[in-house]
């Protein structure tokens, strides 16, 4: 298993905003999370990528429990994520975006950056080489120079998804990548991810676009009110009752 | 002994009442705006020496003084809002930051041009009335202060609890976007809140001014003290504010009293530097999550 | 690029005015603004590194400064020791206190940073005051002794001379700017601009934020207490009035004006408002006016200071004059060492 989290639970006062969530994941898979608003997707990863401590329970990667540890370290351990609403350095070119999402793996130490000894040198020409191919491979090697916050909306969700695989993360976690955008962009999204799943990537994604999530996920996970309500293939939670009944029986919203 | 206790409670609810005037528009201007406004020393300031002028050059009667540099100065206030803090407002918070203290800087060294940098007397007429008490005298000026910031407090609070203005300001701290959406003008509010915290800090310094003195520095000495009011009444907590307001005067009084004056203007800010290390929340704030 | 040539080319030429300006025959006060306004490059410098790129705010350069007069006046004077080994030991202290001071305040993102760095300026200063044994308040520390006499073999280098100090503030800088311009090109450097960027997203990338931030302060108190160290062995008498925070407002107009986040613009800002400042003390009454109000108005709309409006110059003449040689945009990476990451000077 990749990815375990027994017991997950978040509260705030008084309110239980994650109950007690078991979700597994095995390398190479890409699970979807979905759920109502409100149903505590996005809290859960920020649980699994350390900006909140959980209340209660586990999250292993690889068998090594992680939970309430500091996201940098989290990070460090090999989870990447994206943001619901982007947060990209938007003043900064794509490349260093990209550089900086190389961070946690450069291996270079503060006295070989400010000295600019060889290691420090061959560091950022090895960077340099994985980051220009992972550009290439995503259509974006034309636009190293352009500042992040003059992209077009949708590549601007791409070159998120980029700066996290920057890292080479175990696991990729995707807060909902196709919110605000059109059905074109979207289209290209699958896509992306598709070739995100040749790659090998393990995938966890909340996304509330039902045709982005049941083109690209292996399984699905359904949160409602805080709790796992359902877990199977797409087809089986198209025709789960308990999930029918937790959209309240309204045909599953396109869009979001 | 007793009689020095009582002489330095009493100077401590003095500088308790102007913290209390001070923080009071900072922490509402950073709940509402999103601006640490570091002018705003230089607010109570210029109402210290709006008052002087009205009740000393014009002969007005304190109160009247009083009330006409409160005036004054939420005219300031609003100019301040739409002049410097309206165009801040999108930028980075070092930007906003470095702004609001550029005017700052500004503010101060155009009253030391106009009004020199020596310190004024600000004599009123109740800076001669005495009250005995105990056997010790209070003069009615140090009275009046804790008498009308508390008069200032009640006013304030039934503003912010039981008016429709008071509903949308605090809609607008809560969530200024869903404030928007309910058809709330936040640029109004912005307006109304910079003129109010303006007058409440320039009562701060009309009621302080004759005890002290009036100079164009005593901004800057006391928005020092004033930050560390509102960091431990907890950033943008109007209640907060007031109680660690009192803690810190009576805190810095003791000390001057009983210790040494050298140590009264280091304890405020051990006492901040203490809160920031076991409450960076404040004393009397609960712990903010970041919405991610 | 044409462009980064006239960059190149105007940054050696100043180089070299540096270098010759004490032989040009400049009258001996000249000299004196000129160590002054290059020990305020190495304060702004300083502070460029904390606020200008980390994107915290610190009015405590001042103290810092004054922390590495003091300890190192206090070691020449008291146990005699050479001023080589006491302004380095002088500089660790003020990076010492530095990191003390900044472990709690900038673990918490907001404000509250910049604003205790107002209430600790003010301790250290009241401390400089007050403890009177060692400091002797008021009156200062007198009689701190010039920097020993290097010998070099076939030459002597002295430090008493205004022209001494001069080469030794000079030479200071320039090794302080090259490792100042590996670090900001550098992993480190991204990551300050990161968290300046934006502190969650930066988080998740693997930087440790408080790790960072600390590690900028305790440098920017580092080169504010060198800073200072070299000023007690320059000036030779120190006293609390140097170190308040209107000299932190001054080093922080001087970032602003030359242009914050960048290497060129504390420099240019500091040698320039020294330049001001003892030349022009007819406006010293408005002085602090107009500085105020252009902080407001360069923060608003040239938040890069002067090497934005010179970099604007720049590129104007790049295309009114370009050259046939290759211009070379859009270079893969890799190719030019760190070629991607230069945003600016």
């Amino acid at each position: 298993m990749l990815l375990e989290c027994a017991g997950l639970t978040m509260r705030f006062g008084g309110l239980t905003a994650v109950d007690a969530v078991d979700l597994k994941l095995e390398k190479g898979q890409i699970m979807g999370l979905i759920g109502p608003n409100g149903s505590g997707k996005t809290t859960f990863f920020n649980m699994v990528s350390g900006i909140y401590k959980p209340t209660a329970g586990e999250v292993r990667l690889s068998g090594r429990n992680i939970a309430g540890r500091r996201p940098d370290y989290v990070a460090s351990c090999g989870i990447a994520r994206t943001f619901q609403n982007i947060r990209l350095f938007s003043g900064m070119t794509v490349w260093e975006n990209v550089m900086i999402g190389r961070h946690c793996r450069m291996r270079q130490s503060i006295l070989d950056d400010i000295l600019g000894t060889a290691r420090k040198q061959a560091e950022e020409k090895a960077a340099q080489e994985y980051l220009t191919g992972l550009l290439t491979l995503f259509k974006m090697q034309h636009m190293l120079h352009e500042q992040a916050k003059n992209l077009p909306y949708g590549k601007q969700r791409e070159l998120e998804i980029i700066r996290a695989m920057a890292s080479e993360p175990e696991l990729l976690l995707l807060d909902e990548p196709a919110a605000g955008m059109n059905p074109q962009e979207t289209a290209e999204l699958i896509e992306f991810i598709r070739k995100l799943r040749d790659m090998g990537v393990t995938i966890l994604v909340v996304e509330h676009d039902m045709k982005l999530v049941m083109n690209t996920c292996d399984r699905i996970a359904v949160l409602n009110n805080g709790r796992k309500i359902a877990e199977g293939s797409p087809r089986e939670i198209q025709t789960n009752e308990a999930v029918i009944k937790a959209y309240l029986g309204k045909k599953v919203k396109e869009g979001a | 002994m007793l009689q020095e206790f009582i002489q330095q409670i009493v100077n401590g609810l003095v500088l308790g009442s102007t913290y209390t005037l001070i923080a009071l528009g900072l922490t509402m201007i950073y709940g509402i705006l999103g601006i640490v406004n570091w002018a705003h020393g230089e607010l109570y300031m210029l109402g210290a020496f709006a008052g002087l002028y009205l009740a000393v050059v014009l002969k007005l009667p304190f109160i009247v003084a009083l009330l006409g540099a409160m005036i004054i100065l939420a005219v300031c206030g609003m100019l301040l809002e739409r002049l410097v803090f309206r165009p801040l407002r999108q930028a980075p918070e070092l930007n906003m930051i470095i702004g609001t203290l550029g005017i700052s800087i500004f503010l101060m060294n155009t009253a030391i041009v106009l009004f020199s940098p020596n310190p004024l007397s600000f004599p009123t007429e109740y800076s001669n009335e005495y009250l005995s008490f105990l056997g010790i005298a209070i003069t009615m000026q140090r009275l009046l202060v804790f008498f009308i910031t508390v008069v200032l407090i009640a006013l304030l609070n039934y503003l912010i609890k039981y008016t429709e203005l008071g509903k949308a300001m605090r809609a607008c701290e809560q969530n200024p976007d869903a404030a928007r959406l309910m058809g709330i003008d936040i640029n109004r509010i912005s307006l109304v809140t910079c003129a109010i915290g303006a007058a409440l800090a320039a009562a701060a310094g009309v009621l302080v001014g004759p005890i002290f003195l009036v100079s164009p520095q005593m901004g800057l000495l006391a928005i020092a003290k004033v930050f560390a009011v509102v960091i431990l009444g907890g950033m943008g907590n109007v209640e907060g504010a007031i109680w660690s307001a009192f803690i810190l005067g009576l805190a810095e009084s003791l000390t001057a009293g009983f210790f040494s004056s050298d140590y009264k203007d280091i304890i405020t800010f051990f006492i901040l530097i203490a809160v920031l290390i076991f409450r960076p929340q404040g004393l009397f704030g609960n712990n903010v999550i970041e919405k991610v | 690029m044409r462009s980064e040539w006239i960059k190149y080319a105007a940054t050696g030429a100043i180089i070299l005015l540096a270098l010759v300006f004490p032989l040009l025959g400049v009258k001996s006060y000249y000299l004196h603004v000129a160590i002054l306004g290059l020990l305020h490059a190495i304060l702004a410098l300083g502070l460029n590194l904390i606020a200008g790129y980390t994107g915290q705010l610190s009015l405590a350069q001042a103290a810092f400064f004054g922390i590495g007069s003091y300890v190192s006046a206090l070691l020449m004077l008291n146990v005699k020791m050479s001023f080589w080994l006491a302004a380095p030991i002088g500089a660790c202290a003020a990076a010492l206190v530095g990191i003390l001071f900044g472990l709690p305040t900038l673990r918490l993102k907001g404000p509250y940073f910049v604003i205790s760095t107002l209430g600790f300026g003010e301790i250290i200063r009241l401390v400089f005051l007050n403890w009177e044994s060692v400091t002797r308040g008021p009156n200062g520390l007198t009689g701190i002794p010039a920097p020993d006499d290097v010998a070099l073999g076939f030459v002597t280098l002295t430090f008493d001379t205004k022209t001494g100090a001069y080469y030794l503030v000079l030479v200071t800088l320039l090794a302080v700017l090259a490792l100042y311009y590996n670090l900001v090109y550098s992993r480190i450097g991204r990551a300050l601009r990161a968290i300046h960027s934006d502190q969650i997203a930066a988080e998740v990338m693997g930087i440790n934020l408080t790790f960072y931030k600390v590690f900028a302060f305790a440098l920017s108190a580092f080169l504010s207490g060198l800073a200072g160290a070299l000023y007690a062995g320059y000036i030779r008498f120190i006293s609390p009035d140097t170190f308040t925070i209107g000299e932190a407002v001054n080093i922080l107009i001087m970032m602003v004006l030359g242009g914050m986040g960048t290497i060129a613009g504390p420099i240019i800002g500091a040698v320039s408002i020294t330049y001001l400042l003892e030349t022009m003390r007819v406006f010293a009454d408005y002085r602090l006016i107009i500085y105020g109000l252009l902080m407001f108005f360069i923060i608003l709309y040239m938040p890069q200071g002067l090497v934005g409006v010179l970099a604007m110059a720049k590129d104007f003449l790049a295309a009114r004059f370009p050259l046939p040689i290759s211009r070379g945009t859009d270079e893969p990476p890799g190719q030019k060492g760190a070629a991607p990451v230069k945003g600016e000077i």
